[in-house]
């Protein structure tokens, strides 16, 4: 019997009480002063229960009407907090939307002085502070399908650049301007195939580094042949990219997708910029990833080919056209390995493009080749998927130092002397660099690096030298 | 400079001598255990079993600390492939599993000892959006059906239709951790998924089709195991952790704790009254035993033969020379517990 239902009985018992002992009462004829007191007696205990009962009540599980209009009045007060906060204090957007951005702010020391990249030096400098990225864009979803997953993305961002022209003044540039739609679900899980088709500005889907976007990349100089070849400059177009046939672990919620393709056409005209011919230039890449397990030491093994085709216009000695319809192709080949703490790339590039003679009569085709081989040895658990996702209630995050030593090797034009001046104003070079990255929190890394270059053919404004650079990086 | 680039080449091949050089040492430094499991929006703690009440009073702690061994809990919202994914990569040294990551783990070559249970039988519901006409699973057919893939959820759920007479090839089995399954019943974007139903029944947003509570063999217990490299170099170590979680395990066996490990659980972010539903029926004494007897293995096997069936493996799996009931076992003489539960044959019955 609970405490309540005792409490009731007691009252039942002794009101009954009360009500079959008056006959006897009025039996001895008690006088009024009696019955006063009885009465008197009767109010003092029933009010004492009455005080039992309310506390009871109080004191019990469940809520008081008291209790509900407590929590109906806080409920009021948020709604309207929430209210007043998102009119007055929050930025909107009429679809989901995701704000990010990149800054890279680097300290850089070489051995033998320079004036590159400052347009109006006072005389030769041996180590500069510099911004070499700063950009800000934003993500999201135009059209979110819940059934299937089959939806409509888009991202735009915008990068700053140094003006050429000696002032203190930066354009602001548009980098990423493209819609992505996913032609198949992805709500599936791990287990689906990927097709997606993307409109607009974007990376190239060429080798591995040139489709990494500024925060992603691992060291803090890029690779020479990619840059050289232009592969790292956005190009307007349409690009399907996906993967079929997936291997899936799901020991460890690993995917090697079996094989993966991207085929586009772009106007071969870089960045910002309308087509400057009648020729557009076809991409292309495909990949092949080991199908096995995540415990194997061959998992994240990947081989890829991509291709390039494009046309380009070549301009003769006095600015005319020679050739609106030049060659301009790029081959490659590229092997990539993560097994943690390992890690290591390697990417071959042939570069095929026609440019005028230097005797100003017709055109040739220079041919260029480009090897970049990069080792890794992390240590540290941030590339881990289930230590960083660990359950946590503060900032934490894993750190880890990735340290690293590349090769990177460039000859503008392996057919030699062909147009009489050797890669056309640039050198064969080799360049090793060592360096490390520290991951120190979710989105930032300092990143430290030792360039060797060595050149093949010195000049008196192009000799071998070495340069330390140190790089914080950070993206929100 | 030169010399610079050269001397920290030498460094960085001194720093990797020295890494892989370190001297073994009679304790380690830190105990690292993985839980497969994590509380609501990726809340660092956990509930439903004696190995969460271990955790959440931290036992395992204050066993340790006076030897200055450092006690890290990784609780993995990624469930049992992040756990595997941790032991692969040699990040943590005992984990918490269920059967199917368990098993998937040790097909693709993961060494460790399984070393005690950690509990078993638990209600099955299959719960649905409180607006659908569905009565049966098979009503369901062709619909989507959420499923935390990799995680025992997934062979539960195979085991489940084959009882139906179905097989996952009949709907559309979506990934989704527990969480957003249960967000995507209220938003009714599945047709239904393997949960426990109590706080949405309340809030009105699903609905039971089925529930069972007696059937001792879709559920398999859970299993917390050690690496075998850990196990060869520090078993004493291994044996006093033992000791603690069989402890752990004897606290909440008790009925007059029954109430305190629901409100401990509900710090993970679940309700309580799924909690207490979930358990009503049973005796905690039942739930919460640690023994690795004769329906633990035989559960197991057949666990793996069902991983075979189904497909979820391509790898034979062993089972008699992966179970290492010693430290349980000295656990149990150590704490005067070896009558305390009562190992069951086979087929579930109580050993006399």
């Amino acid at each position: 019997m609970s405490k309540k239902t005792r409490l009731a009985t007691a009252i039942f018992a002794f009101s009954g009480a009360a009500v079959l002992s008056a006959p006897a009462a009025f039996a001895a004829e008690p006088g009024a002063e009696d019955l006063k007191r009885q009465i008197e007696t009767l109010q003092r205990t029933l009010g004492e229960l009455q005080k039992q009962v309310e506390t009871l009540q109080q004191n019990s599980n469940g809520a008081t009407q008291n209790d509900l209009d407590g929590i109906r009045s806080d409920f009021e007060n948020y709604k309207y907090d929430r209210e007043r906060e998102r009119e007055r204090e929050t930025a909107k957007t009429a679809r989901d939307t995701t704000l990010f951005g990149t800054v890279q702010v680097r300290y850089q020391a070489q051995d033998r002085g320079t004036r590159s990249g400052n347009p109006a030096p006072n005389g030769d400098r041996y180590n500069t502070f510099d911004i070499p990225t700063a950009l800000i864009g934003a993500r999201g979803n135009l059209f979110r399908d819940y059934v299937e997953g089959k939806n409509l993305e888009y991202q735009l961002s915008f990068s700053y650049n140094k003006r050429a022209d000696g002032s203190n003044n930066a354009n602001l540039n548009l980098l990423d301007a493209y819609v992505r739609y996913n032609f198949l679900p992805t709500v599936d899980g791990i287990e689906g195939d990927r097709l997606t088709l993307t409109v607009g500005q974007q990376l190239l889907p060429f080798g591995i580094e040139a489709q990494a976007a500024e925060d992603l990349r691992p060291t803090i100089t890029t690779a020479t042949a990619p840059a050289q070849l232009g592969l790292f400059n956005r190009q307007i177009g349409a690009v399907f990219r996906g993967d079929f046939k997936p291997y899936v672990d799901y020991a460890a919620n690993y995917r090697a997708p079996l094989f993966e393709y991207a085929l586009g056409v772009v106007n071969g005209s870089y960045s910002n910029k309308l087509d400057n011919n009648n020729g557009k230039a076809v991409v292309a890449r495909t990949a092949f990833t080991l199908p096995v397990d995540y415990a194997s030491w061959l998992r994240e093994l990947k081989f890829g080919l991509s291709l390039y085709k494009g046309s380009k216009n070549v301009a003769g000695a006095g600015g005319g056209n020679l050739d609106s319809h030049g060659r301009q192709d790029i081959y490659g080949f590229d092997i990539y390995y993560n097994h943690a703490p390992y890690g290591a790339t390697y990417e071959y590039w042939q570069g095929r493009a026609d440019f005028a003679n230097v005797n100003g009569v017709g055109t040739g085709e220079a041919r260029s080749v480009g090897h970049t081989l990069t080792l890794f040895y992390t240590f540290g658990d941030q590339f881990f998927n289930s230590i960083k996702s660990a359950a946590k209630f503060d900032d934490f995050w894993p750190q880890s130092i990735q340290s690293y030593y590349r090769f990177d090797y460039y000859n503008p034009n392996s057919k030699g002397d062909l147009l009489n001046t050797p890669g056309h104003g640039f050198d064969t070079v080799r360049i090793h660099t060592l360096g490390f990255n520290w991951f120190f929190a979710q989105t930032t890394k300092l990143q430290i690096g030792v360039n060797h270059y060595d050149y093949k053919h010195e000049t008196a404004s192009r000799k071998d030298y070495n340069e330390f650079l140190a790089q914080l990086q950070y993206t929100f | 400079m030169k010399k610079l680039f050269y001397g920290l080449l030498g460094a960085l091949g001194l720093g990797l001598g020295l890494a892989n050089a370190a001297p073994a040492a009679e304790s380690p430094q830190e105990l690292r255990i993985a839980i497969s499991s994590a509380g609501v929006g990726g809340k660092p703690k956990f509930g439903g079993s004696w190995l969460a009440n271990v955790h959440l009073k931290r036992w395992v702690e204050e066993e340790f600390e006076k030897d200055g061994i450092k006690v890290i809990w990784y609780l993995f919202p990624g469930a049992g492939p992040a756990t595997n994914e941790a032991f692969s990569n040699k990040k943590v040294d005992f984990g918490f599993h269920g059967d199917l990551p368990l098993i998937v783990g040790r097909s693709t070559g993961l060494k460790h000892k399984i070393i005690l249970s950690t509990g078993r039988f638990a209600p099955l519901y299959f719960v649905v959006p409180s607006g659908s006409t569905a009565k049966t699973i098979a009503d369901l057919k062709g619909q989507k059906i959420g499923s935390f893939k990799g995680t025992s959820q997934q062979l539960l759920l195979n085991r489940l239709l084959k009882r139906h007479g179905l097989a996952e090839k009949d709907f559309r089995v979506i990934n989704q951790d527990s969480y957003a399954a249960r967000t995507s019943l209220a938003t009714g974007d599945i047709g239904g998924t393997i949960t426990s139903p109590w706080s949405l029944e309340a809030r009105g947003v699903a609905k039971r089709i089925l529930e069972i509570r007696d059937d001792k063999f879709l559920h398999t217990p859970g299993t917390l195991w050690v690496g075998e490299e850990f196990e060869a170099k520090y078993p004493h170590i291994v044996q006093r952790l033992v000791n603690v979680l069989v402890k752990g395990a004897h606290w909440s066996s008790q009925e007059e704790n029954r109430e305190e490990q629901f409100r401990l659980w509900t710090q993970s972010g679940n309700q309580y009254a799924d909690y207490k539903n979930d358990w009503s029926t049973y005796a905690l004494k039942d739930r919460h035993s640690p023994l690795l007897d004769e329906y633990y293995v035989n559960i197991i096997k057949n666990s793996v033969a069902e991983c075979k069936e189904f497909k979820l493996i391509r790898n034979d799996v062993t089972v008699d020379d992966w179970i290492e009931p010693k430290y349980l076992h000295a656990a149990l003489k150590e704490l005067g517990l070896e009558n305390f539960w009562t190992p069951l044959d086979k087929e579930a019955n109580p050993v006399k």
